[in-house]
């Protein structure tokens, strides 16, 4: 048995036809993800091993969602003993549809700003070369085989980007496609729960198994799932429209522009028709998201007080407590970007910068919607640099990697990054963007650009037939 | 337009946060930048009139029933404090000085 | 204070509305429980959690306005106001600050006499807060207990326009509103849990100028009392500072029952920017019209409408006034009139009788084991003349205490009216016997000694002798001697 090597749909039918068992499954699982753990700095807690007889799909979760009575901890010393007493909606969904998630996983502390895959508990380790960021410990532990599917989140591109740089596939769902309740996140109105597979077969798999309407959470929506895997191939030749913007992006790195140049190229070859168009947009997205995101963290984290949970440090009186624990609790990151979020907000700022920037997101929502009435999808690089060494600074409170991904997000897109290709023994991924609610079609595509690109993935690489 | 140290200060202290002295003036820097950055983003897009989108989906009255479910027991809900007793939180003094 | 200056006073009233959950969330607002065992992670704010508005907070709100006659808001949202506190578990409160539920209302009292409308600038809904518990006082506490029970529970935030110009109007004004709110049912007002609570924003300026001195913010006051004793304290403060040639501070004082005095609290790190967003994780709230058009069809009869009926039936305005101030006394006074159609009467009996024995007792109307049928029994009886006004009133008293039926006490204490003619015609005939005084008296033309002969016979029949018919017989056999 080789895990690593398998797709989901492999597993089930080993599992049909009983030439596995799901204990043999959660050995190898547990053994093999140790090794990969110790190397590639994957995981922040492990499950306890189940004893049932249930045909599961190993899995990871990223730390910021809830599993009641586990640890969650967001990779933050401010939450490090915190168990939730409530489990994520997605979480709980997943485990119905045969997600056994085995391990909790590495993040940027709260999932803030770049997914550098440092947090104050672990560093993850790009599994393709040594010395670079993996983006997460959930992308890391899918591209190496430790897990076939994984969890986490989404709020300017942080999950798209971890599979960009692990060489796996990442899908952020329309916004309310799939339930927040459980996920601890920074910026409610851009965070979305999504999916991380080894293949988008993989992904449509766990994505459908998350998707559905949660009454509990009012921003959820309800809309039939019409992507359960097998994939239909697209039913007529397919169009894509390419924002030219994206060549003059800042920080593009020249074997990005490299790979994603020849990937198109190629891809035109094979019929699939790009056509060039302009989206202004791309270059105001990022600055504007890290307004809005760092406005609603300032609120949303504001929680974080060490009353009712998290690490308290000692303080002379209550507001002096509050300050102590949240200046030890949080790291450098975070301080960074919950201050821009006061400051942007703040009263001289208040309408220059943070309303400004929500009028800029119905702007910017309003210009990609109309560029997707001409075409079904939008096609970008989904990071413009390659994943940087270990040891890279924070730029400043914008990430400087969510240039093609944060329109998704302001608009509430469903999107997915694929692998395109390899530069310098690293992977280069793509990014479609679809339509709201059109997981379906974009799902397809990607998988049709799957099949003429033929990223050798790591874990799936040598799979036989 | 320019960052002060007092404007960064007091927009930490709001958000309950401090920084040292050696800290300040790099994190002032950054944000300088960042604004000056947004300041050329609003030359390049000129006047934006649209409405604010505080919501990326167009949702509405999401409501429930006012039908009581089951609390919290409420050593759970005391069980992640970092200072409590057998019924409640505990927080320092109030008063400051 | 001084005649040079004027008191601009406005108040904002917290009043917690009376749905069985949480504005956000399914736990209990059943006041009084243990410490923390009506909470869950939403109302304690616990990582991941995700709240639901609770409809019918929203259709309390908007009953509220519409009763206060605001204009209801056609789109609302729910926004974050940011600030640190322990009693906040989320670090902000959610409100309507944007789009209050209601604005433009006003509420109309009589002050002296005279009739004075003040403005309503806004109602809005939000959640409350937890409770702090200290050993001692919160300044000399080394720490203090949090209790999330409360934090929550949907409020109304009622603020009104500076329109207000003296501490008992203050008072009066305050009292008119709970009455109104008390009739909508919403809220069960009550100062003393903390259900109803009145902040003050107190200011002085030169009589006759339109413009103010800086404004004060008093907090704290647990009753009606302590609403006009708080602000005429704030009042005599200010106009000594001002007359000293000093400055009023913008600031927060507190209220000290015991001494009567207010008192400044001051914090560096008081919040003066709330950053206000609308909450992204809460959708916003379109306000149908049919929807308000419903709630407005099912508003009960409120407090000026049936001030108009009573004073319709013929009741004096001051029993109408004193009758709907508070609507357990006039819904008695309504269920009672059902069976006995004698308004006067039966509003001399309330106001008179019942209430009395109320404040005695220190009941509120619904205490009372008296019913409404029992009283109007008592009173057809009473009229019938089977028993007389001055029995009625005892046995009434014993109904309050023992909650018997009229019929049974009368006939257990064989209280029922002498108005046997024989009976009543022997009993005459002794009393003149053994009074030839007052008998000579009578015929010498002092007609006041009948009075005296009448009162002989209800003596000795204890008050059981119809004095109409005794009187009638006295007469006749003093015409007849």
């Amino acid at each position: 048995m080789a895990l690593e090597k398998m797709k989901i749909q492999s597993l089930k039918k080993a599992y049909e036809g009983s030439y596995l068992s799901p204990h043999e499954v959660r050995d190898e699982g547990y053994e093999k993800g140790a090794g990969l753990d110790e190397a590639y700095g994957l995981f922040l807690t492990w499950l306890p091993k189940k004893d049932s007889d249930r045909h599961i799909i190993p899995a990871a979760a990223a730390d910021n969602l809830c599993l009641e009575g586990q640890r969650t901890t967001c990779a933050s010393r401010i939450m490090e003993n915190y168990h939730s007493p409530f489990s994520a909606f997605a979480l709980e969904k997943a485990a119905a549809a045969g997600f056994e998630v085995v391990a909790k996983s590495n993040l940027d502390e709260f999932g803030i700003g770049d997914s550098t895959g440092v947090s104050p508990f672990k560093t993850t380790v790009n599994p393709w070369k040594e010395g670079h960021q993996g983006g997460s410990g959930a992308a890391a532990a899918v591209a190496s085989g430790a897990v076939m599917a994984a969890f986490a989140s989404d709020a300017s591109g942080g999950l798209r980007q971890e599979a960009s740089y692990s060489g796996v596939v990442g899908v952020k769902p329309t916004y309310g496609r799939v339930s927040r309740r459980g996920l601890i996140d920074y910026a409610s109105s851009l965070d979305q729960v999504g999916v991380l597979g080894r293949c988008v077969e993989d992904a449509a798999y766990a994505l459908a198994a998350i998707s559905g309407h949660d009454p509990k959470d009012p921003t959820s929506i309800d809309r039939p799932v019409d992507f359960d895997p097998p994939l239909k191939k697209p039913g007529g030749p397919i169009t894509m429209a390419c924002p030219r913007e994206w060549q003059e992006a800042k920080g593009l790195d020249a074997a990005v522009a490299k790979v994603f140049g020849k990937t198109l190229e190629h891809l035109s070859s094979q019929g699939i028709q790009i056509e060039e168009v302009s989206l202004p947009a791309l270059k105001w997205s990022s600055p504007v998201t890290a307004i809005i995101a760092s406005v609603e963290a300032f609120s949303t984290l504001a929680n974080f007080d060490g009353i009712r949970f998290g690490e308290r440090a000692r303080g002379e009186h209550l507001q002096d407590m509050y300050v102590q624990t949240r200046t030890r609790g949080f790291g450098p990151r975070v301080k960074e970007f919950l201050t821009y979020g006061a400051l942007v907000s703040s009263g001289k700022y208040y309408q220059d910068y943070f309303l400004w920037a929500q009028k800029c997101r119905r702007f910017i929502r309003d210009q990609v919607l109309a560029l997707l009435e001409n075409t079904s999808f939008i096609i970008l690089p989904t990071v413009p640099f390659a994943p940087p060494p270990l040891d890279e600074k924070s730029p400043g409170p914008e990430p400087k990697g969510h240039i093609f991904t944060s329109p998704a997000n302001l608009a509430g897109l469903p999107a997915v990054s694929l692998p395109a290709g390899i530069h310098d023994a690293l992977p280069v991924g793509l990014q479609l963007i679809g339509r709201p609610f059109g997981e379906g079609p974009l799902l397809q595509a990607a998988a049709l650009l799957e099949d003429i690109i033929s990223f050798p993935g790591l874990a799936l690489g040598e799979q036989e037939g | 337009m320019k960052i002060t140290r007092e404007e960064l200060k007091a927009a930490a202290v709001d958000a309950r946060l401090d920084f040292s002295a050696e800290e300040t003036e790099p994190l002032r820097q950054k944000y300088q930048e960042a604004l000056e950055k947004i300041q050329a983003v609003k030359e390049d897009m000129g006047p934006v009139d649209t409405p604010p989108l505080f919501y990326p989906q167009e949702v509405k009255n999401t409501y429930r029933n006012d039908r009581q479910e089951e609390p919290l027991p409420r050593e759970k809900a005391l069980a992640n404090a970092p200072d409590a007793d057998s019924s409640c939180f505990h927080v320092p003094r109030i008063i400051e000085g | 204070m001084s005649a040079e200056y004027e008191p601009v006073i406005g108040l904002e009233i917290h009043v917690e509305l009376l749905t069985e959950t949480k504005l956000f969330c399914g736990c209990s607002t059943a006041f009084g429980a243990e410490p923390n065992t009506q909470v869950c992670s939403i109302c304690l704010g616990l990582p991941g959690h995700r709240p639901l508005l609770n409809r019918k907070a929203a259709e309390y709100a908007i009953r509220a306005a519409l009763a206060l006659n605001c204009r209801v808001a056609s789109h609302t949202t729910f926004d974050r106001k940011n600030y640190f506190y322990c009693d906040l578990p989320k670090g902000y409160q959610i409100s309507q600050f944007f789009y209050p539920m209601g604005t433009h209302g006003h509420v109309d009292i009589k002050m002296g006499g005279k009739d004075r409308r003040i403005g309503l600038r806004q109602i809005h809904l939000e959640e409350d807060t937890g409770k702090l518990l200290h050993s001692g006082s919160i300044v000399d506490a080394d720490f203090s207990r949090v209790d999330f029970n409360r934090a929550g529970v949907p409020l109304i935030e009622i603020v009104s326009e500076p329109d207000i110009r003296s501490p008992e109007e203050a008072r009066l004004f305050l009292q008119k509103l709970r009455a109104i709110l008390l009739y909508t049912g919403i809220s069960d007002c009550k100062m003393e849990e903390g259900s109803m609570r009145c902040d003050a924003n107190v200011s002085l300026r030169p009589a006759g100028s339109q413009e103010f001195f800086t404004k004060t913010e008093l907090k704290n006051m647990n009753s009606f009392r302590s609403v006009q004793k708080g602000i005429e304290y704030e009042i005599a403060r200010q106009g000594k500072v001002l007359k000293k040639g000093g400055r009023v501070m913008p600031e927060t004082r507190h209220f000290d029952e015991t001494s009567g005095t207010t008192k400044a609290m001051r914090s560096k790190f008081a919040a003066a920017d709330y950053r206000c967003f609308p909450d992204p994780n809460v959708p916003p709230l379109e306000v149908e019209k049919d929807w308000v058009a419903n709630i407005k069809e099912a508003l009960p009869e409120l407090p000026a409408a049936r001030l108009q009926r009573f004073t319709d039936l013929g009741l004096p305005d001051y029993d109408a006034e004193v009758l709907t101030s508070n609507k357990e006394l006039a819904d008695y006074f309504d269920a009672a009139l059902t069976h006995y159609n004698n308004p006067k009467t039966l509003s001399n009996w309330l106001m008179g009788e019942f209430l009395g024995l109320l404040n005695a007792a220190n009941l509120e109307v619904s205490q009372s084991r008296v019913t409404p049928g029992a009283l109007a029994r008592l009173l057809t009886l009473k009229d019938k003349g089977t028993i007389s006004g001055k029995i009625a009133k005892e046995v009434f008293a014993d109904m309050f205490t023992t909650g018997k039926e009229p019929e049974s006490l009368i006939e257990e204490k064989g209280l029922t009216q002498i108005s046997d003619t024989g009976e009543l015609e022997r009993l005459a005939g002794e009393v003149l016997a053994n009074n030839p005084g007052s008998v000579s008296d009578y015929k010498s033309g002092k007609k006041k000694a009948l009075g005296f002969l009448v009162g002989q016979i209800m003596k000795a029949t204890r008050g059981k002798a119809n004095p109409q018919l005794a009187n009638e017989i006295l007469l006749k056999k003093l015409e007849e001697l």
